[in-house]
């Protein structure tokens, strides 16, 4: 599955691949990396439903159902996020640890697959792949 | 720290498949890179600052999508536009 990449992606980033130089950094990196993901998906996503500006037309489209269902898991996957961010901005203290924030990152990561699973195929989702490491 | 081999294979697919991403100049790396450089402590937390805010903002334009409450410019809809 072509989009299992995005959830390698966060953890990957957990890993750190450019070198971080503190576990802090670490985890700010993966962080902003799934904001990030989540926010193309979102901005993308919002474009392509069925009656927008910007929507091509059907079956490229996202219908209202999908769409709802689809804002529905961003609803989660962004309570993940900040959370997540508060998780890690607690790290110095020593009120939270690396292992806090992996299992969010990876369930946002399982949730962004999900997303993309339900928005039909059409340049802009191609665009969104592209950008977010998705193919 | 002990991995299994079968931990290790996996570990080693995953950095394979992001060592490719990367070489395709993947925005998202390009981004972040440029967005959270190792400038210490004070620099991670005003970029974890930011996720806080822009995530508690979408957070609730999710919620709005999700129950059709969006406002009218989150939606951008125009007339005569492909319905679903």
């Amino acid at each position: 599955m072509q989009n299992r990449i995005l959830a390698s992606i966060v953890l990957a980033l957990a890993l750190c691949v450019s070198g971080c130089a503190t576990t802090r950094h670490r985890v700010t990196v993966s962080v902003v990396s799934a904001h990030a993901v989540l926010s193309a998906v979102q901005d993308t996503e919002m474009d392509l439903v069925c009656g927008r500006a910007k929507a091509p037309a059907a079956p490229a489209c996202v219908p209202l159902a999908e769409h709802k269902a689809i804002s529905a898991k961003l609803v989660t996957a962004f309570e993940y996020d900040g959370k997540a961010a508060k998780l890690a901005k607690a790290i110095p203290s020593g009120s939270a640890s690396w292992a806090d924030v992996f299992p969010l990152l990876t369930q946002i990561g399982t949730l962004v697959d999900d997303m993309l699973k339900k928005i039909p195929k059409s340049p802009q989702l191609d665009q969104l792949l592209n950008s977010i490491g998705g193919r | 720290m002990m991995f299994s081999l079968a931990t290790l294979t996996q570990l080693l697919g995953l950095w394979q498949r992001i060592l490719d991403a990367e070489s395709r100049g993947v925005q998202v790396w390009q981004t972040i890179k440029a967005a959270v450089p190792d400038q210490g402590a004070e620099s991670d937390t005003a970029a974890l600052d930011a996720v806080i805010a822009d995530a508690q903002r979408r957070r609730d334009i999710a919620e709005r999508e999700a129950n059709g409450t969006a406002s009218a410019a989150e939606l951008g809809v125009h007339a005569g536009s492909n319905g679903d």
